[in-house]
């Protein structure tokens, strides 16, 4: 009788769950008559992150109202954003048209046949076209050539300032010397002077790639070979890690800070500086959330290094997100037109409002009354561009970004010298290149 | 030659098994095979397949990071099993026995497994944080020393083995009392009737009926912390350097970070020949009539 | 009068012990708890605050959410389709590998080891290839061939060890009373093994409702289930606490409702069948 029963609502459920499956999806179909003359695109899968879907989003309405295509936005969460989308690219099915991408994976994706080079697109004068004169950011394109061929337009570039107190600092420092002096003015009480990006995987080596250009450091020469062990890398992590070490300038936990623990400082007054991507500008400027410091801080670039001749040498990242075809997408044509539309300012346009992307690639949203009004930041954010650099592109760029984090925090914790870890940095990107096929 | 009778039972046993060897098959085959075959290849992403025979496994034996991930894993999963056994059957032994409020208690030492290895790891997390957590917070009441817990190398892997102990010390328990209300309460009223004291009837006949739940316990622990990757990523990312990089943490690295899809499959290989031998090594120690 | 006091003494001991493990235990949880009703300026205060004003905005940011629901029933429907397939045909197995010996016995528990052992990453990639070309992406189908296909090696070997350590002699009793093997296993083995029976479904059940990996790769906005949902809030780049607390007891809370309720269902109806007829 037991058994009769378990049997049954054994077929019961796999009965269910085979009907669950054959539900289909809806077959999309074009919604309004487009005013084109042209046939409505055809749908096309949109992949991005969970914090800039909703802007995908309300841009693909807009599409599907203004041409009739239909756009299905595949949100992904963050965490396996890498993951999921080489997976799908590499599984070469065609399962996302247009991909969420930063410039440093377009080297070796693009080598790796995955993505769709976009030039001959551009010459074909039946599709719609970027309006380059629009771009805020041509920099921000170029981040997206490889080997003379571009593959994807940028939607954000994102960089770095030097957020510090009003009412403890006067004027900012200016190198790296006056910013150690500055942070062990300030270290006392309950408050340090600055703090760090130390976590892993990789947070560190983005924040600890500023110092190391500002200081001359060098990743790699024209023909890629590394350099990061030269005097100037070392010096560049030497100072970076004494300020843990040997100055205590930074709170004992920054091998445990990544971007919230670093706002978290600033904004609960833990640091009268820190060094902190443009995004927190909001958060920070926020009353109701940055309560102690809202109106007690200003943003000034980062500081440089003094050179022989006087002048100072400042270098500061960026990050690049935008979006790229997949080289195996089956309607090659309708994903662009879709791009083309969601990178210019008619898409742009949602993600400072809707998604988490700020500083888009527009002239237009930029010089918006209502965004100018919205961040006060943007003029002194152009002037920090000139600082700007990315990470070269190189197909092995991820790894290497990796490699170095690894090494940064064995010497930011002491378990290597600085010396020793540069060492070890270099002969694992070596390692990396040779096994890449540059030499 | 076989007799009708054993051919009966071949075919009984396996209609018993046909359920589960037909998923298993369909599914997991196909990826296991594979696996097993991208191993023998490098790949990455700018260069595609090709195929090097042995040389990811000859990599692996040479691969420092490796040796060092190998060696965390070893100790992560020594430390956190040897207490999780011990403090799971102390505890399945406690609650065996009626008293008030014994399955609100039991329910209760469930909720640390409820949580999913990523809410652990943020919560955690929270707490080991070396300004505003609350560990600091107690050791510093208490007068103790208080550390960076997850950026120091030295309780960096210490750090990610209490999350351990915490999320399955419960699931330890769980198995080993179920296994413990299934022996017959007769045995223990005739050793009682014996005279047998507590401890003897906890070696006489409890830690024998038990013993093929410990040997499950040990084996599917033991392949869990090698495979472990939720709790170590969200706590540490492997780092400090590479203080708390376990195998599965950097099997995941290089598998679907950097894509070297050939050697993190060589990985996984390594590491399912490692555990098969621990595994053997267990059963042969444990002697259980299998 | 000895044996009374001693008795007093261990049980105090016992009751002091639980107190203690408990606590332990449960403080994490509690503290979370406590965090996700806390106000952001409250929540990083130190020394910690233990009395303030709290605040159940981030419980009903995240319960009042629209799509809340339609993730838990995505979990719920997919969650226990699988475990509930799983576990009947893993007791099938089980029962198969405990009490016969066949050609292929050792092999076959073997083989399941190696399945087991084989890290989560590895099969995620080829499945999903597989999954694309078969359309089986981002359906309920899909995540419940991968999470039965997955908790059968687990649930196999538990199930065994269970088995394994019930004698055979009852169901031996009851076969030549005329019963088939299969009627034995129901009637006589299932409800003696219905403690394990029980955990095992628990946790496996907790693990495949807690899996993020196969659901975040092999899934998307359609069928998206509980946990990958929940990632959305907690980003790297805004870790709202509070929040992520909140949202972190919206995930456990449901499961853990259902592990008390399926422990005592499942030991029930297991049971209810074995009176000695």
């Amino acid at each position: 009788m037991k058994a009769r029963m378990l049997l049954t609502m054994f077929i019961v459920l796999t009965v269910m769950s085979t009907l669950a499956s054959c539900a289909k999806p809806p077959i999309p179909s074009p919604t309004a008559i487009p005013p084109t003359k042209a046939p409505p695109p055809k749908p096309i899968t949109v992949a991005v992150w969970v914090t800039d879907a909703p802007a995908v989003r309300k841009a693909a309405e807009a599409y599907e109202q203004q041409t009739g295509g239909k756009v299905i936005v595949e949100e992904i969460a963050r965490e396996v954003i890498r993951e999921k989308q080489v997976t799908a690219l590499t599984a070469a099915t065609g399962a996302y048209d247009v991909l969420w991408v930063p410039s440093e994976w377009i080297a070796e994706l693009a080598e790796g046949g995955f993505l769709q080079p976009l030039d001959e697109l551009m010459a074909n004068s039946n599709l719609p076209q970027p309006n380059k004169d629009d771009w805020a950011s041509p920099g921000g394109v170029e981040a997206y050539r490889y080997k003379a061929k571009l593959y994807g337009f940028p939607v954000s570039m994102d960089t770095e300032f030097l957020f510090y107190r009003t009412d403890l600092i006067s004027k900012p420092p200016e190198t790296w010397d006056e910013y150690l002096e500055v942070a062990q003015k300030f270290t006392k009480d309950d408050m340090y002077g600055t703090t760090l990006f130390g976590k892993l995987p990789e947070s560190i080596s983005w924040d600890f790639i500023n110092y190391f250009w500002s200081f001359g450091g060098v990743l790699f020469d024209e023909n890629f070979h590394p350099h990061v062990n030269s005097p100037e890398g070392v010096a560049a992590l030497t100072y970076y890690v004494d300020l843990l070490q040997k100055y205590k300038v930074v709170p004992p936990g920054v091998p445990t800070y990544e971007y919230p623990e670093v706002l978290t400082a600033f904004q609960q007054g833990k640091s009268a500086m820190c060094i902190q991507w443009n995004a927190a500008y909001g958060d920070f400027a926020s009353q109701e959330k940055s309560p102690l410091i809202y109106d007690k801080f200003a943003v000034a670039r980062l500081p440089g290094y003094k050179m022989p001749d006087g002048s100072i040498h400042r270098s500061v990242i960026g990050h690049v997100w935008g979006f790229v075809l997949d080289a195996h997408s089956k309607n090659t044509e309708d994903a662009y037109r879709f791009l083309v539309y969601l990178t210019g300012k008619d898409g742009l346009k949602y993600f400072p409002t809707d998604g988490a992307s700020i500083n888009v690639n527009s002239k237009a949203v930029l010089t918006d009354p209502e965004m100018v009004k919205a961040h006060p930041e943007f003029p002194f954010l152009n002037d920090v561009f000139a600082d700007m650099s990315l990470w070269p592109n190189a197909t092995v760029t991820h790894d290497m970004i990796l490699a170095l984090a690894t090494e940064a925090s064995a010497a930011l914790t002491g378990i290597k010298t600085p010396q020793q870890a540069m060492d070890d940095a270099n002969a694992a990107i070596d390692a990396l290149m040779k096994k890449a096929g540059y030499y | 030659m076989m007799s009708r009778r054993s051919w009966r039972r071949h075919i009984s046993a396996y209609q018993f098994l046909a359920p589960i060897l037909l998923v298993v098959v369909a599914m997991l085959v196909y990826p296991l095979l594979y696996v097993s075959r991208l191993s023998f290849f490098s790949y990455s992403l700018s260069q595609g397949l090709n195929f090097i025979g042995w040389q990811n496994y000859i990599d692996i034996a040479k691969d420092s990071v490796f040796h060092i991930a190998l060696r965390n894993t070893i100790t992560y999963s020594a430390a956190a099993i040897s207490v999780e056994l011990v403090l799971g059957f102390v505890l399945a032994n406690t609650l065996n026995s009626e008293f008030f409020g014994r399955n609100l208690v039991r329910a209760f030492l469930l909720i640390p497994m409820l949580a999913s290895p990523i809410v652990s790891g943020i919560m955690w997390r929270f707490m080991y944080n070396p300004d505003f957590g609350i560990i600091n917070y107690f050791f510093k009441s208490l007068g103790l020393p208080t550390f960076v817990w997850t950026g120091n190398p030295s309780t960096a892997l210490l750090a990610c083995i209490v999350v351990d102990i915490w999320q399955y010390t419960p699931f330890v328990m769980l198995l080993l009392l179920a296994g413990l209300q299934s022996i017959p309460k007769e045995q223990y009223e005739a050793a009682m009737i014996d005279g047998a004291t507590f401890f003897q009837q906890m070696r006489h006949i409890t830690i024998p009926w038990l013993k093929p739940m410990i040997l499950v316990v040990l084996l599917m622990r033991t392949m869990d912390s090698v495979k472990v990757f939720d709790q170590v990523y969200a706590l540490t990312g492997g780092g400090p350097g590479v203080s708390s990089l376990t195998v599965g943490v950097y099997a995941y690295f290089k598998g679907f970070r950097s894509f070297s899809l050939g050697y993190a499959s060589a990985i996984s290989w390594v590491m399912a020949l490692i555990t098969l031998i621990i595994s053997l090594l267990y059963i042969r120690s444990i002697k259980v009539p299998e | 009068m000895k044996t009374k006091l001693n008795a007093l003494i261990i049980n105090s001991l016992n009751y002091g012990f639980l107190i203690v493990v408990l606590a332990l235990f449960l403080f994490p949880i509690f503290w979370m708890f406590l965090t996700s009703i806390k106000h952001p300026v409250d929540a990083f205060a130190m020394p910690p605050i233990w009395v303030f004003k709290p605040t159940w905005e981030n419980y009903i940011l995240t319960f009042l959410h629209k799509e809340y629901y339609r993730y838990l029933w995505n979990s719920l429907v997919v969650t226990t389709i699988s475990i509930v397939i799983a576990t009947f045909i893993s007791a099938l197995a089980a029962y198969g590998t405990a009490r016969y010996r066949f050609i292929g016995r050792t092999q076959v528990l073997l083989g399941l080891l190696i399945f087991y052992t084989i890290p989560g990453i590895a099969y995620a990639i080829p499945l999903f290839l597989l999954y694309s070309r078969l359309g089986l992406l981002d359906t309920a189908l899909g995540l419940i061939l991968v999470f039965t296909a997955l908790t059968i090696p687990f649930a196999t070997w538990v199930l065994h060890g269970y088995f394994v350590s019930i004698p055979p002699d009852l169901e031996e009793a009851a076969m030549v009373d005329g019963c088939s093997r299969l009627a034995a296993l129901f009637r006589v083995t299932l409800p003696l093994a219905a403690p394990g029976v029980a955990a095992t479904a628990v946790l496996t059940f907790i693990a495949t409702w807690n899996s993020f990996l196969y659901p975040a790769i092999l899934a998307g906005s359609k069928y998206k289930t509980l946990p990958v949902a929940v990632a959305a809030f907690i980003t790297d780049t805004r870790i709202e606490w509070g929040q992520a607390a909140a949202v972190a007891s919206a995930i456990i809370l449901p499961v853990l409702a259902l592990t008390v309720a399926a422990q005592k269902f499942i030991i029930l109806g297991l049971t209810s069948g074995a009176l000695k007829e």
